[in-house]
C-alpha cells in the first residue's frame, strides 16, 4: 500500500494525475460534459503508457469531474454534469442570495471530504466487498430504489398528491419507448424519435433551468444583488463542520449506491437530496437556498466514486457510462478487471484509492483557488448572460443525440417546468420518477419472476430495507398531515387564481388518461408499469382537481400571488427565450456545419 | 518527454487538428463514425484502431471520432449510408447489435448491405457456460443436464442475447428468459444463483468467467463456434476442445440442424458473430479508396504492437481485410420468408416477443 504511493508520488504519475484532473475541472464546469465525455477524450493516449501512469490519469479525471460541475451548478442554474443536478436547486437560490462563495466552499469542501470518505470505504471494504456485492441480488436492488422513490413523500411540499401526480408524471414520461419486459415500443406515437425514450438532459433542462431563466430574466438584474461577494468562503467551510453528519450520511448512501451497477451516477443525487430534506428538521428553506442541500449532494457525488470502483475492478461490471470507460482503458493497458485485482494486481488496485484521494484533494484545492475570480459572474446583470446561457443549454442538450428535435424537447419541458414551479408541484419529485422509473420497472419484474413472494419476503436485506421505507413513508406522510395552514388571507388570495390552477392538474389527468388508453393493448408485462404509474398519477390528480374545486387550502398554491412582482412580462420573456432556441434549430445548422452531427 | 506526448495529443483532440496532406488518400482528415455513445465495444474498437491506422497511412491523417449515439445506432447507419462521402474521407464502425436489427427486420432500417464496403472485420464469438446445479460436469454435457430448468438472464430480446435462448431450446432445454439486465449483469446474477446459464464473448470469458470455471462454480458447456471465409461454422480458434452448438445439436438429436431453423440460427450467427465489429466504407467509393484501405489494415493487422495492446479485448481471433472480409461479409444473408416466419413463432412462443414485420 505504501509502495502505490510511492510509486504514485516519486514518479510521473502524479503528473498525468494532475493533468487529467485539470481536464476534468475543464470538463466538469462545461453544462452537460459529464466524466463519460472526459474520459472518451483522454483514452486514445493511453496506449503504451505505463499502466501506473495511465490509471493516475484516468482516476484523476473521473475523481475531479465532479468537484468541477458544482461551479456551473451553483453559478449559473445549469447542471455542469448529471449528477450535479441536485446541487442546482439550493446552489443556485444561494448564489442569487449573494452567497455564492459560501455556497462553493461548502461544496468544494464537501466534495473533497466525500470522495476521500469514498477512497477509505474502498480500501476498508475491498477484502470482504465480493461477498457484499453477492449479497445485494435483484430483490435488494429494487429495494434500493423503492427507498429512493420513498422520498418524494418528502419533497412533495404542501400537497402530498401533488408529488405524487408529478412523480408519476416523470415515471410515465420516462417509460415512453422500449419497454424492457416484453421488447415492445410503447407510447412512442409511431415515432421512431421517440424509440430511445426521452433523453434525462433535455428534461432536466427544460425543467429546472429554462424556469430559472425566465425568472432572472423577469427580473432583469443580476444573479446576486449583493455588490460583494462577502466572506462567504469561510462560512461555507463552518456550514460543512456543523453539518458533519449529513456530510458523512450523504456519503455513505453515495458509496452503496455507486456500488449498485446500472443505479448509480444521476440517481444519487436526487436519493441524497431527497434524504436530506427528509431529515432536516426545518425544511422551510430547501429549494431557496438552504445550503445543506449543497452539503448532502455533494457529500455524495465524490464518494459515488468510491463505491463504483468496487463492482467495476471486482466483477468487470461498469455502473455508469464513466466507469464503462474505466473498464475499457484498463482492458487497453493489459488489465484485467477481476478477482485478480486484490491479487496479482493489487499495487494497481492501491495505486488507484491514492490517485481517488490525490485527485478529490487536488481538485478541490484548485476550485478554491479559482472559485473567487469565478463567483464574480453572478454580478453581471442576467440579461447579458443570458444569451450565453441559452446557448450553453442548447449546447448541452444537442451533445447528447447531436439531433435539433431535442431543442424542441427542452422548451416542451420548459413550459411545463414554468408552470410546475408557479403552482407548486415538485420538480426534484418529477425527475425522481424520471430517472428512478427505468431501474424501477427492470428489478420490479426480474424479481417477479425470479422470486415468489414467499422468497421475496425471506431475504433479510429486503426486509430490513422495506421497514425502513414504511418508517420513512409514516413520517413523512404524518408530518404533511399535521402541517399548520399559513395565514388565512393570503389562502384567500391565491383563491383568486383558482381557474389557472386547475390547468395543469387537468392537462396531467388528460395525459394520464391518453397513456392508459395507449398501453392498453400491449402485452401484460409491457404494459404493468406504465398502467400503474398512470393509475396512480390520475387518482392523484382526481385528488388535487377534488380539492382545488373545493378550494382546500393544502392544495392551492400560485407563485405569481405570492411572489415578488417583476418589470419584464412573463410573454415577453417567453417569446425571446422561445424565439433564441427555435433560431438555433432552425440556423444553427448551416448546410456545411451540418456535418458535425450528419456526416457529409 | 512522455508528458509532452500527451498535452499535444490532447491539444489534438481538443480539436486543433495538425493540418497535413496524405498521399495515400489525399486527405488531412478522416471521419470515423461510432453510431453509439462512449464507452461501448464499437467505440473501444475504433479509438484503439485510429492511432495505428493513421501511421499505417503515409501521411498519418487525423482521425477524428465522432459517437452518434441513438436508436440503437440505427439513425447513424441510415444517415451514414444516404450521406458519406466517397473520397475515404468517412468510415463507420458497425456492429452486432445493427445486423440483428436488419436480420430481424427492424422496419427503421434504410439501408442495404450492399451499400456498404467492409475494410476491417474483427469476430468475437460466445461460449456459453452453465452452472454445476444444473447436473451438467464437464464441457458438452448435455446429457447430464437433461431435464434442467434453465434461466437465463439478457438485455433486449432482439440482441445478440436471444442466441443463447434459441440455442439450448434447439437442443431441448426449457428456457425462461428475464430481460433488461446491464450489461455484465447476467453474469453477476449467475454468480448470485439468479440465472444458471450465461454466455460472454472470448474476452470476456478470459477475463471472468475462467475463474468461476476453474473454482468449480461454472461449466463450459459450448462455443458459438465463428464463420470461416468460406462460411462454415468452425470451433472457434481460441477454444479448439470446446464443441460448437452444431455439433451438439447433431450429438444430441442424431441429425444435423437443417430447415428454416437451421436458416434462422445461421442468420443470426453471421450477424452476431462474424461481422460483430466491421469498420466499413460506403460501397460508393473507389477500388483504389477500398485498397488504399485495405493495404492500410493489413499494416495494422501485421503491427505486433497493435496485437499485443489488443490481444485481450480482440480476443486471438483473425482478423480479416479485403478480399476475406468481403468473403465474410457475403455471409451474411437474408432469412427466406419460411425462415423468417419460423423465427417470428418461436419468438411470440418462447420469449413473448413480437419479431417486427
Amino acid at each position: 500500500m505504501i509502495e502505490a504511493f510511492q510509486t504514485l508520488t516519486g514518479t510521473s504519475a502524479v503528473l498525468y494525475l494532475m493533468f487529467g484532473a485539470l481536464l476534468a475541472l475543464v470538463v466538469g464546469i462545461l453544462p452537460a460534459l459529464g466524466g463519460a465525455a472526459g474520459l472518451s477524450l483522454l483514452i486514445p493516449f493511453i496506449y503504451g503508457m505505463d499502466p501506473s501512469a495511465a490509471m493516475a490519469m484516468v482516476i484523476g479525471m473521473l475523481a475531479t469531474v465532479n468537484t468541477g460541475d458544482t461551479i456551473t451548478s451553483v453559478l449559473l442554474g445549469v447542471p455542469g454534469s448529471a449528477s450535479s443536478q441536485a446541487t442546482v436547486l439550493d446552489g443556485f437560490p444561494m448564489a442569487k442570495k449573494g452567497q455564492a462563495a459560501r455556497a462553493l466552499s461548502a461544496g468544494f469542501l464537501s466534495s473533497v471530504i466525500g470522495g476521500l470518505f469514498g477512497a477509505l470505504v474502498l480500501t476498508m471494504t475491498l477484502q470482504s466487498a465480493k461477498q457484499v456485492i453477492l449479497w445485494f441480488g435483484i430483490p435488494e436492488i429494487l429495494m434500493m430504489i423503492l427507498f429512493g422513490v420513498a422520498s418524494v413523500a418528502a419533497l412533495s411540499g404542501k400537497s402530498l398528491p401533488k408529488g405524487v401526480a408529478i412523480c408519476a408524471f416523470g415515471m410515465v414520461v420516462a417509460s415512453v419507448g422500449f419497454a424492457p419486459a416484453s421488447g415492445e415500443q410503447r407510447l412512442d406515437l409511431g415515432l421512431f424519435y421517440l424509440g430511445d425514450g426521452l433523453p434525462l438532459i433535455a428534461c432536466v433542462i427544460g425543467v429546472f433551468v429554462i424556469p430559472e431563466i425566465v425568472d432572472l430574466i423577469q427580473q432583469n438584474r443580476s444573479i446576486s444583488d449583493r455588490p460583494s461577494l462577502g466572506n462567504g468562503t469561510r462560512q461555507g467551510v463552518i456550514d460543512v463542520l456543523r453539518n458533519k453528519w449529513i456530510v458523512l450520511r450523504s456519503a455513505t448512501v453515495g458509496c452503496l449506491v455507486g456500488a449498485m451497477p446500472g443505479v448509480g451516477g444521476a440517481v444519487v443525487d436526487w436519493i441524497v437530496y431527497g434524504q436530506t430534506v427528509r431529515s432536516a428538521k426545518d425544511k422551510s428553506q430547501f429549494g431557496k437556498g438552504d445550503v445543506r442541500g449543497v452539503i448532502g449532494v455533494e457529500s455524495s457525488n465524490n464518494a459515488v466514486m468510491g463505491g463504483a470502483l468496487v463492482p467495476t475492478l471486482l466483477f468487470g461490471v461498469p455502473g455508469s457510462g464513466s466507469t464503462a470507460l474505466l473498464l475499457s482503458a484498463l482492458i487497453l493497458i493489459g488489465i484485467q478487471p477481476g478477482p485478480g485485482m486484490l491479487t496479482q494486481d493489487i499495487d494497481l488496485t492501491y495505486l488507484m484509492i491514492w490517485s481517488l484521494a490525490l485527485a478529490n484533494i487536488l481538485g478541490a484545492g484548485a476550485c478554491f483557488l479559482f472559485s473567487r475570480h469565478l463567483a464574480k459572474l453572478t454580478l453581471i446583470p442576467f440579461a447579458w448572460i443570458a444569451p450565453f446561457l441559452i446557448v450553453a443549454i442548447s449546447f448541452a442538450t444537442l451533445q447528447i443525440n447531436r439531433d435539433p428535435r431535442d431543442l424542441f424537447l427542452i422548451l416542451l419541458f420548459g413550459a411545463i417546468g414554468v408552470a410546475m414551479r408557479r403552482f407548486g408541484f415538485s420538480r426534484p419529485a418529477f425527475l425522481i420518477g424520471f430517472v428512478l422509473q427505468q431501474n424501477l420497472e427492470k428489478s420490479l419484474y426480474q424479481t417477479a419472476q425470479l422470486y415468489s413472494l414467499t422468497d421475496f419476503l425471506s431475504r433479510p436485506i429486503v426486509l430490513i430495507l422495506l421497514a425502513v421505507i414504511l418508517l420513512i413513508l409514516g413520517t413523512s406522510i404524518k408530518q404533511q398531515m399535521t402541517k399548520t395552514v399559513d395565514n388565512p388571507e393570503e389562502i384567500d388570495r391565491i383563491r383568486q387564481t383558482r381557474a389557472t390552477q386547475l390547468v395543469l392538474p387537468a392537462l396531467l389527468a388528460v395525459f394520464f388518461a391518453a397513456a392508459l388508453w395507449m398501453v392498453k393493448d400491449l402485452q401484460p408485462l409491457g404494459r404493468m408499469f406504465p398502467m400503474v404509474a398512470g393509475g396512480f398519477g390520475l387518482t392523484a390528480c382526481a385528488v388535487i382537481l377534488l380539492q382545488l374545486g373545493r378550494g382546500a387550502p393544502s392544495a392551492l398554491e400560485d407563485s405569481h400571488v405570492t411572489g415578488p412582482r417583476y418589470s419584464v412580462s412573463f410573454w415577453h420573456t417567453a417569446a425571446w427565450l422561445i424565439a433564441a432556441v427555435l433560431s438555433i434549430a432552425c440556423f444553427g445548422f448551416s448546410p456545411e456545419r451540418r456535418s458535425s452531427w450528419r456526416p457529409s | 518527454m512522455k508528458l509532452k506526448t500527451i498535452l499535444l495529443a490532447g491539444a489534438v483532440a481538443l480539436g486543433t487538428s495538425l493540418p497535413a496532406a496524405t498521399q495515400d488518400l489525399g486527405l488531412n482528415r478522416i471521419n470515423a463514425t461510432v453510431p453509439f455513445g462512449e464507452g461501448g465495444g464499437s467505440d473501444t474498437l475504433v479509438r484503439a484502431v485510429a492511432p495505428y491506422l493513421s501511421q499505417a497511412f503515409e501521411n498519418e491523417p487525423t482521425i477524428l471520432v465522432r459517437n452518434e449515439p441513438g436508436g440503437g445506432g440505427i439513425p447513424a447507419a441510415n444517415r451514414f449510408s444516404k450521406r458519406a462521402s466517397s473520397d475515404g474521407s468517412d468510415f463507420l464502425a458497425m456492429s452486432s447489435s445493427i445486423f440483428i436489427a436488419r436480420t430481424l427486420g427492424a422496419p427503421q432500417i434504410s439501408f442495404t448491405l450492399d451499400e456498404f464496403v467492409p475494410v476491417f472485420i474483427a469476430p468475437m464469438g460466445p461460449l456459453y457456460y452453465v452452472s454445476p446445479a444444473t447436473g451438467a460436469t464437464e464441457t458438452g454435457d448435455i446429457e447430464g443436464m437433461k431435464g434442467a430448468d434453465l434461466v437465463f438472464g439478457g438485455g433486449r430480446q432482439d440482441s445478440a442475447d436471444i442466441l443463447t435462448v434459441l440455442s439450448f431450446d434447439l437442443l431441448g432445454f426449457d428456457v425462461k428468459s428475464v430481460w433488461g439486465l446491464e450489461r455484465g449483469g447476467g453474469r453477476i446474477g449467475f454468480e448470485r444463483g439468479e440465472f444458471n446459464l450465461d454466455h460472454q464473448t472470448t474476452a470476456a470469458y478470459m477475463r471472468s468467467v475462467q475463474p468461476l470455471v476453474d473454482e468449480g462454480k461454472a461449466i463450459t458447456m459450448m462455443a458459438g463456434g465463428v464463420i470461416a471465409p468460406s462460411g462454415e461454422i468452425v470451433r472457434d480458434p481460441n477454444f479448439p476442445d470446446v464443441p460448437t452448438f452444431i455439433e451438439l445439436y447433431e450429438e444430441v438429436h442424431g441429425e444435423p440442424l437443417s430447415g428454416p431453423a437451421y436458416e434462422a440460427y445461421y442468420a443470426l450467427t453471421s450477424a452476431a458473430i462474424t461481422v460483430g465489429k466491421a469498420i466499413v466504407l460506403p460501397s460508393t467509393a473507389s477500388p483504389e479508396v477500398v485498397d488504399a484501405y485495405s493495404r492500410a489494415f493489413e499494416k495494422v493487422i501485421a503491427d505486433p504492437e497493435f496485437r499485443a495492446a489488443n490481444e485481450k479485448s480482440l480476443g486471438g481471433y483473425d482478423l480479416y481485410t479485403g478480399e476475406d472480409a468481403r468473403a465474410l461479409w457475403g455471409t451474411v444473408a437474408d432469412m427466406s420468408p419460411e425462415a423468417h416466419a419460423w423465427l417470428a413463432d418461436w419468438y411470440a412462443e418462447k420469449v413473448g416477443f413480437k419479431l417486427p414485420g
